[in-house]
């Protein structure tokens, strides 16, 4: 159970299928019986999976740590009562550059991470998918940008994006369902001052935040707390969409039961899912697993997994689960103006360039990054100051200043390494599961692209007429861990996310990303769970579903 | 110090006032910060030295502020939430915040709340010290990471005082906007339920030109000529 805002448990429903709602698991649909597949993890993958699977019929059991959110009462507009939404359940961390996790990177309950992400939709280019063809880096893809073209597509009109008439980078140029938003807040209207300055092309980024009414959703009311849960709706989460659709479907979403093991048959297949609910454990057996953990819980889950012929943990015979963690490089740098800004108003992220996304030789680095306007509220402003080194007086004046002040966000690709990893502790958590240590540094490498990026971030706040004052350090998104690729000897999943190791257990989520992109990166994972939910369809058509 | 000695950039603004047109799970959290409650987990000795220590790293007087950030200390150790993350060798959160706040007392040369009773500028020094792992004497804070205490009382702190509407009034923040929104987004309009600032204040808050550390040097370091000491503070 979750604390609430005033500090006592809240208690939602643990059991939902369609027209049942039960707060204990005594009448669970399915039983003791076998369904097509169990899903783990009810984020933006394991939402898309479910509503897929449960519309073409399978029978569908989706496990979700978490609550089953109600935004109407659980979301508040608060930063302090909503660092919930992310996972915080303690994980040591290591390396050079200790990652923050928590709200900054994950999501808990239903809906995951759509719960508090800022919407920012964008596909990734390309040239994503083969950055060691392309550029000598990081390690190419299973599958292409072509491959996932017609699942971007599909999923932008589900969701009805909004977005520019004509988006300027990348492969697809629009348009989208919905138009763009049209007021942009002022910190955006000051990023596209700047970039218009010195000749940048910028435009509204394509976002999964309505601009028209949908399916019953308002437009949004420019609030400005998408990462702290959206109260009207008009933001879209898995929690809102997919999810509800599943139970429509048939699917059962089992909320607060946290999955603990994969069990293993004789034959070395997944037969069933274990987990625990408020101390008990249970069972769910299926013809198929598919993990949709993020980047941390999906290799401690795979890696506590061990019996015979998989001593070093499950779909672990390359030794490669938990290897190649990354997440986005994310300085923010803040700047001074000599009239309000006010940081607060509107939706974080209105503004956007990409101009710096591709390889440029001239700049000593391969890959790039993208530039978001992108809003604060105050406890985000002091937790970047904080991070830049101010307390006490310092901290004081700095925050004072805080309507006055403009931030540029980037989004730095990161590549890939095998040493930032996912392992297990010693020490264990509630449930007995051993915690998992994330190592993690920053390779010089990208150390040079967080110093080209931050100088854009500059100079554009420069050329809007402000004064830059403070640059704060910082990550966004977890990807891989679990990473896809042809050769079982050095991927854990092939391109349809399937286990090279165990054929009827398949891990889809930023969990499988080779390379990290530039760009945020939800809409590939939605992507991505559409396209394997085709493939495994596929299969369960030709019957094939548990084949070797 | 600042908050008292400084005139309001936003004089008259006090955002609890638009409180009815806040959702209501909303006005709960937030007007529950104004009571907060006595302290549960933490020793009576034990929330002076918080109190005392957030005065210094917050640069805060008012009690009403302190008291809610000892209350923010006070439910974290309650609280069964995780800490999304923890560095590996630093003790878990509560026996950090224990055994630092009882190290801070030693420091101060005696037990019991004894930081409290420092000079401010002795406390000062004595929480720069910590920042930098200098801290004095070392057996006091023996087997603690010093910098691991400083971020973890100063990051409670912060985003305590971060949630604190008195805070928000001080610094313009609108606050709470749903079921409401906002509508005027130009740059330099306003809905009518914002703060105006005093045309005035501008020059007032310009923060002082930096010499040497904080701000400047650590500008220096990200625009690329040592990159490698940027992220080395983060922890």
């Amino acid at each position: 159970m979750a604390p609430s805002p005033g500090g006592e448990a809240i208690r939602r429903h643990c059991d939902h299928y369609s027209g049942h709602l039960f707060d204990h698991l005594d009448h669970r649909k399915f039983g003791d019986d076998e369904v097509d597949v169990c899903i783990v993890g009810a984020g933006a993958a394991g939402g898309v999976l479910a509503q897929r699977l449960a519309a073409a019929r399978l029978r569908v059991v989706v496990v979700e740590a978490g609550p089953f959110w109600d935004p109407a009462t659980d979301f508040v507009s608060d930063e302090l009562a909503t660092q919930r939404l992310g996972w915080q359940d303690t994980r040591l961390v290591a390396g050079r550059d200790p990652l923050k996790l928590g709200h900054n990177t994950c999501g808990r309950g239903v809906g995951g991470g759509t719960t508090h992400f800022t919407g920012v939709f964008l596909r990734f280019h390309a040239s994503d998918f083969r950055t060691r063809s392309l550029d000598g880096v990081g390690v190419d893809w299973p599958l292409t940008y072509q491959d996932l073209e017609l699942h971007y597509r599909q999923i932008e009109h589900e969701v009805a994006v909004s977005g520019p008439l004509r988006f300027p980078w990348g492969e697809y140029h629009g348009p989208y369902p919905y138009p763009a938003r049209s007021a942009v807040s002022p910190n955006a209207q000051v990023f596209q001052r700047g970039c218009a300055a010195l000749g940048i092309e910028s435009c509204v980024p394509p976002l999964a935040i309505l601009s028209a009414p949908h399916a019953g959703r308002p437009p949004c009311i420019n609030r400005g707390f998408c990462n702290q849960g959206c109260k009207p709706n008009s933001k879209f989460s898995t929690l809102i969409q997919h999810i509800p659709q599943a139970i429509a479907d048939g699917a059962e979403v089992l909320s607060d039961c946290m999955a603990t093991q994969v069990e293993v048959g004789r034959d070395g297949a997944a037969r069933a899912v274990l987990f625990d609910h408020e101390g008990r454990e249970h069972r769910q057996r299926a013809r198929v697993v598919i993990l949709c953990g993020f980047v941390v819980e999906t290799p401690r889950l795979l890696l506590q997994c061990t019996g015979p012929g998989h001593e070093d943990g499950l779909a672990n015979s390359s030794g490669m689960v938990g290897r190649g963690v990354m997440v986005h490089s994310s300085h923010d740098v803040y700047a001074a103006f000599a009239d309000e800004v006010r940081l607060y108003k509107g939706t974080p992220v209105l503004a956007t360039t990409q101009a710096y996304y591709g390889t440029d030789p001239s700049r000593g680095f391969a890959r790039g990054y993208t530039l978001h306007a992108h809003g604060a509220r105050p406890v985000e402003l002091v937790s970047g100051l904080c991070g830049a080194g101010l307390w006490g007086l310092e901290l004081r004046e700095a925050m004072r200043e805080y309507n006055y002040l403009a931030r540029v966000t980037m989004i730095g690709e990161v590549l890939p390494d095998q040493d930032n990893r996912v392992r297990l502790a010693d020490e264990r958590d509630a449930h007995g599961m051993r915690r998992a240590v994330v190592d993690f540094s920053l390779g010089e490498h990208d150390q040079r692209l967080i110093a080209h990026a931050v100088g854009r971030a500059r100079a554009i706040l420069e050329a809007a007429g402000g004064t830059v004052r403070h640059v704060a350090p910082d990550t966004a998104h977890l990807l891989g861990g679990c990473r896809m690729g042809d050769d079982a000897a050095t991927s854990v999943v092939d391109g349809d996310c399937r286990c090279h190791d165990v054929p009827n257990l398949y891990i889809c989520s930023g969990a499988v990303f080779p390379t990290s992109g530039g760009g945020n990166p939800t809409e590939t994972i939605m992507a991505l769970a559409a396209r394997t939910a085709a493939r495994l369809l596929e299969r369960a058509r030709r019957r094939e579903l548990t084949a070797v | 110090m600042a908050s008292d000695a400084a005139p309001p950039v936003y004089p008259g603004f006090d955002v609890m006032a638009e409180r009815l047109a806040w959702d209501p799970a909303t006005r709960a959290v937030v007007a529950a910060r104004l009571s907060p409650g006595r302290p549960q987990a933490l020793t009576e000795a034990e929330a002076r030295t918080v109190a005392a220590a957030a005065r210094q790293l917050l640069a805060e007087d008012r009690s009403e502020i302190l008291t809610f950030v000892v209350s923010h200390f006070d439910s974290r150790l309650q609280s069964d939430a995780g800490e999304g993350q923890r560095e590996v060798g630093v003790p878990p959160e509560a026996d950090l915040l224990r055994r630092g706040l009882a190290a801070l007392d030693r420091a101060a040369g005696g037990e019991g709340a004894a930081f409290a009773g420092l000079p401010a500028a002795e406390q000062r020094e004595l929480i720069a010290a910590l920042a930098a792992d200098r801290a004095e004497p070392a057996d006091a804070f023996a087997g603690l990471p010093q910098k691991a205490l400083f971020s973890k009382l100063l990051g409670l702190a912060a985003e305590a005082l971060a949630s604190h509407p008195a805070v928000w009034s001080e610094i313009g923040y609108a606050g709470p906007a749903y079921p409401r929104g906002y509508y005027r987004l130009g740059r330099g309009v306003l809905d009518p339920w914002e703060p105006r600032a005093d045309p005035a204040a501008r020059r007032r808050i310009t923060p002082r030109e930096q010499s040497g550390g904080g701000v400047s040097a650590r500008l220096a370091d990200v625009d690329g000529r040592t990159p490698a000491a940027d992220h080395q503070e983060r922890g």
